[in-house]
């Protein structure tokens, strides 16, 4: 890689953790109760780290409630910045930001057309199609577990039908994915249309939020860091890949083996993020994008920048849909914002 | 060199080509041609393990090719197809590159000074280093076929296989092109899979002539001439009802 490009590389990677840094102070400060700035503060920072520590090592305990009395000057301030406003949500929503745009990343690399995503082996529709299960027949018990395996059975469901004698040709991948995708929606609208009182739920969920995010769901957000380090890790190979497959076996790659491991990878990222926030739109299909044009198509570069950039969008998209808009649904301003982002690149694309 | 005995492939079961038999001397250009449909290309995908081979063997220096690894096999046989997919903008350099990576690198080994040494190599001999910095979906097609044939030696390989490598461009691009290819040395076996029979003739050193999937072989490096009249034989008579061969082998000539 040239110096010229690594400079623009590190640059650009510095100001999207700047952006994330600050959307992320802002996500915070924003809310319905309006809390002074002070209340970030604490008052006592030194009795505070001498409690950690001591804690630390007593092995003790410790609740968010321990800190606030003693260190912050008002309780119920702490209570609501630290307790119910910041952890669980501002931070799935950049998880989820960031596993869509790895997901989405990733499959377009393998189907080797930028206007693919994360959803287009029939994730999301699986995903709907167990969230709607459980909410009609179990009032939305285990939602996320139920999202999460529809969404991974779908895909493996794709991966298995489009296989003959050990290999799955990208094509008939895509096919059968639109194929599966189709089968879920039908099998859902007739859930929809049976569902009675808790359509609005499934609706709701359909449209993608952060509304009843809490720890567990962050816990299982962990795991879409790790899934976008093993993408990084495949990236050069997936940049082989993107020139076609006879290109990339005559390379030296296991294109199979690595196929099934890309897929495997992109739809738990995505499993894990339709499980947290519903089907969110566009991310994962325009932060990719978006990033090519900046960066260049190199995968090694790809991933780490369009995960850093979707955590940050998505996060925006919340905080707006969170304070300015009253809880509207996040996947309504993603495909708002989205859909003529994506129209006008498609007209720079004719212009061509 | 490269022996190829016996072989049979095809497509779902199907042979497209029985029972091939050809060598191919270290360093020696040889060429493929036959009517459409006459398993040219398959034989080269059979050789490359693109496809599934149904039948007999191919050897690389005595070690049969089956036995390779994915990775191995990269670093002894390079393949140049007709046309390569751009749809993401990588820089020539990036596309040499790949040339390296897999085949010579561990996933986590940084590009070192010798792979630059090499990929610079390769660009001279192929005359694309003015060209290193542009993106490959900006550049014309014999442009990036020479890009493609520089990648191929990047991976520094014992035989380059060329599918059809030309067949789309113009004759200028066509004659460069393949003036490149010819003078890789002594190191590098070519074999080529071609369409137009001058070019064949005019820089191979033997032909093998395919007609419904099986093969007609010289024998041996042949003068200009006897090249010429095996291409003109095949235009004559297209389709063989069964091999005119002498008994050593050696292809009778008109």
């Amino acid at each position: 890689m040239p110096d010229i490009s690594r400079a623009r590389t590190a640059s650009v990677i510095t100001v999207l953790i700047a952006m994330l840094i600050c959307t992320f102070f802002l996500a915070w400060s924003l809310g319905p109760t309006k809390v002074p700035f002070t209340a970030f503060i604490p008052d006592d920072p030194s009795g505070m780290v001498d409690f950690v520590i001591s804690a630390l090592i007593s092995a003790k305990d410790m609740s968010i409630v321990d800190f606030a009395p003693p260190f912050f000057p008002d309780p119920t301030a702490f209570l609501v910045i630290y307790g119910l406003r910041l952890p669980p949500r501002v931070i799935a929503a950049i998880l989820v930001g960031a596993g869509l745009a790895a997901a989405g990343t990733a499959m377009q690399g393998l189907f080797r057309n930028s206007m693919a995503d994360p959803y287009i082996i029939g994730t999301s529709a699986g995903g709907a199609f167990g969230a709607a299960v459980t909410i009609v027949f179990l009032g939305g018990l285990f939602l996320p577990l139920f999202a999460f395996f529809g969404a991974i059975g779908s895909t493996f469901m794709v991966y298995a039908i489009a296989t003959r004698n050990g290999r799955a040709s990208v094509e008939t991948l895509l096919l059968t994915g639109i194929a599966i995708s189709m089968f879920f929606s039908s099998i859902l609208s007739f859930l929809m249309y049976s569902a009675g009182k808790s359509l609005h739920q499934i609706v709701f969920w359909l449209m993608g939020g952060f509304w009843n995010v809490s720890w567990n769901d962050v816990w299982l957000g962990l795991l879409i860091p790790v899934g976008g380090i093993l993408l990084i890790f495949f990236a050069r190979d997936l940049n082989i890949l993107s020139l076609g497959e006879e290109d990339a076996l005559h390379l030296g790659v296991n294109v199979e083996q690595f196929k099934r491991i890309l897929l495997f990878v992109s739809s738990a990222l995505t499993a894990v993020a339709v499980s947290i926030a519903g089907a969110i739109g566009f991310i994962g299909l325009i932060t990719p994008h978006v990033m090519r044009l900046i960066v260049g198509p190199d995968h090694r570069i790809l991933f780490p920048t369009s995960m850093l950039a979707g955590g940050f969008f998505l996060l925006l998209a919340d905080t707006l849909a969170r304070s300015f808009l009253g809880e509207m649904p996040v996947g309504v301003i993603t495909s708002f914002v989205g859909a003529p982002f994506f129209i006008m690149l498609l007209r720079r694309r004719m212009r061509a | 060199m490269i022996d190829v005995d016996d072989l049979s492939a095809g497509y779902g079961g199907k042979d497209i080509i029985a029972e091939i038999t050809f060598a191919a001397e270290k360093g020696e250009f040889v060429g493929i041609i036959g009517p459409n449909g006459s398993g040219k290309t398959t034989l080269l995908k059979a050789i490359s393990r693109v496809l599934e081979i149904s039948g007999g063997v191919v050897t690389l220096e005595g070690r049969t090719l089956a036995d390779f690894g994915q990775k191995e096999l990269a670093r002894e046989v390079s393949v140049v197809p007709q046309e390569t997919a751009m749809n993401f903008s990588y820089t020539v350099t990036d596309i040499v590159m790949m040339g390296r990576f897999p085949p010579h690198k561990e996933r986590f080994a940084k590009d070192d000074p010798d792979d630059y040494r090499i990929v610079r190599e390769a660009m001279e001999v192929t005359n694309v280093v003015h060209l290193k910095d542009r993106p490959v979906t900006d550049i014309s097609g014999g442009e990036r076929q020479r890009v493609i044939i520089a990648r191929a030696l990047a991976q520094q390989p014992k035989v380059i296989l060329l599918d059809e490598a030309t067949s789309h461009l113009d004759i200028n691009h066509q004659v460069e092109i393949l003036s490149i290819v010819r003078d890789l040395g002594e190191t590098v076996t070519k074999i080529g899979v071609f369409h137009d029979l001058n070019l064949a003739a005019e820089f191979c050193d033997r032909i093998v002539l395919m007609s419904g999937g099986v093969a007609f072989v010289q024998s041996a490096r042949l003068p200009r001439c006897s090249r010429w009249s095996a291409c003109a034989m095949s235009t004559v008579s297209p389709r063989w009802s069964r091999p005119i061969r002498s008994p050593a082998g050696r292809l009778l000539c008109p």
